[in-house]
């Protein structure tokens, strides 16, 4: 695989041929799929997938739109769903990511009254959820919420999943 | 050897493999156990929260499950353990790199991927390929341990001028001009961060700072000398900067920046060191001999 070349002072391995062409293929084939997946990729091709944190543009007279999820319990209470990994075990972004999904089909919400019962089972459980959205304009600072998909828990007292499909090829 | 052989395979030092893995296998440590450590709730997810990636339906890795990723986290933990200390490179190297693998892409599964991984993922794929590797072997120069330097420095320079080029696919070539830094100032305040997007103007300089220096990054794998430690400690900065004011570090990114480092020269700075040598009189040379030269001062370059 290597041959070895005496030197001043120390010693050289230098590659055969072999071990050296499926280096410098090795080389081309992952450069050129990283430069696809963010020219004509999407997430999916991860982790060749598009280098696009904070590539998106905002204009100066925008809105910053940020997603909430709100849960009214059991308790007559209603409170803000913790979404971050440490708490409920997923995060606003991932969240954010699925708002499409979820508006499609709000019965996904039920999954997170699962994970909630299971993550945090001390909490009192939450008979409904709300996903929403606070758009807060970038000149003004005025801030306006808007409801996007509204769920009725299913047996809030032991919430079982909704049993929707997930992966890749679901909607 | 040809010009192409030269620049992605070069005749570097094994040592420099040997550092690597000392830093980068406990990173992983701190990776599983600190930084990306959603796949653990992600195990009690339901599986309808669950959306993949290509790279698992091709692996055919299952959906993460309560038990599954306890299971793959031990397997990490052992792998870079054994692996930091240099004995089973290649065994210990592969597990861990298809481990980490399985975890990062178990955290990036729920539809929000993050590109600070890449060149972690590239190196952790590379390292085992050159073999054993001894923190002495500065005088050991190897065109595989060259190659799988040359393969971080790759993903690392990847990360950024990619950022760039995906700045102007999704953002436009307006991007720089645009509200994004405050739009992220707004959503993960932090530090002085407030006080930065409170100023629109210093937050466009920013992001023509950034987007110019995400262009030129490629000039990383050219640079030598005091022009590279520049260009890192800028890089270093940067990274300081977006961690002061948003919380985001990207230091699986920055821990891949070392290899642009003559981590060779550290061996022999520290056993040549005065503090180190003057206590043992076995080690003094007889007055008039001439200093040996340091193993690795023939390296000019940082490369």
């Amino acid at each position: 695989m290597t041959a070895m070349r005496g030197r001043p002072g120390g010693s050289t391995q230098r590659l055969g041929p072999y071990s050296l062409l499926w280096r410098l293929a090795t080389t081309a084939v992952v450069v050129t799929t990283v430069c696809l997946g963010t020219w004509v990729g999407d997430d999916e091709w991860w982790p060749f997938a598009p280098m696009s944190q904070y590539a998106f543009s905002v204009q100066n007279n925008g809105v910053i739109n940020s997603l909430t999820m709100d849960a009214l319990t059991t308790d007559g209470e209603v409170v803000r769903v913790p979404l971050s990994k440490e708490m409920i075990g997923i995060e606003r972004a991932e969240i954010e990511g699925q708002a499409p999904r979820i508006i499609r089909t709000p019965e996904l919400l039920q999954d997170i009254a699962v994970l909630h019962h299971r993550r945090l089972p001390h909490e009192t459980p939450y008979a409904t959820i709300w996903l929403r959205n606070t758009s807060t304009s970038i000149p003004t600072g005025d801030a306006t919420v808007h409801t996007l998909a509204t769920w009725q828990v299913r047996d809030p007292l032991d919430p079982q999943p909704s049993g929707l499909p997930g992966g890749r090829g679901s909607r | 050897m040809n010009p192409v052989e030269r620049f992605l395979a070069p005749e570097l030092p094994l040592a420099r493999v040997a550092w690597l893995r000392h830093v980068i296998y406990p990173f992983v440590l701190l990776d599983v156990l600190w930084i990306v450590t959603d796949p653990i709730p992600h195990g009690d997810v339901p599986p309808s929260l669950y959306r993949g990636l290509v790279v698992r339906d091709v692996l055919h890795l299952p959906a993460p499950s309560h038990v599954y990723v306890r299971v793959l986290l031990g397997v990490i933990v052992v792998s870079a353990l054994v692996a930091a200390t240099g004995r089973l490179p290649r065994l210990a190297g592969w597990v861990c790199a298809v481990g980490m693998l399985d975890w990062v892409s178990n955290a990036f599964a729920y539809s929000k991927v993050d590109h600070d991984h890449f060149a972690l993922v590239v190196a952790l794929f590379v390292l085992p390929t050159a073999g054993r590797a001894r923190v002495p072997d500065v005088d050991v120069r190897s065109q595989a341990a060259g190659w799988a330097v040359r393969m971080v420095q790759v993903g690392a320079v990847s990360i950024y001028f990619l950022s760039a080029s995906a700045k102007m696919r999704f953002g436009g070539w307006d991007w720089a001009n645009g509200a994004t830094l405050i739009w992220a100032l707004t959503r993960r305040p932090n530090g002085i961060g407030p006080w930065v997007g409170s100023h629109p103007a210093l937050t466009h300089a920013m992001q023509w700072i950034v987007l110019v220096a995400e262009f030129c990054s490629p000039v990383l794998l050219w640079l030598r000398g005091r022009a590279l430690y520049a260009a890192l400690a800028f890089w270093g900065g940067f990274h300081l900067s977006t961690y002061l004011m948003l919380k985001i570090h990207f230091l699986p990114l920055v821990v891949c920046l070392l290899s642009f480092l003559p981590l060779e020269r550290l061996g022999p700075w520290w056993s040549t060191r005065p503090r180190h040598r003057l206590p043992h009189p076995a080690r003094r040379r007889p007055a008039g001999s001439a200093r040996p030269p340091a193993a690795s001062e023939e390296l000019s370059s940082a490369r």
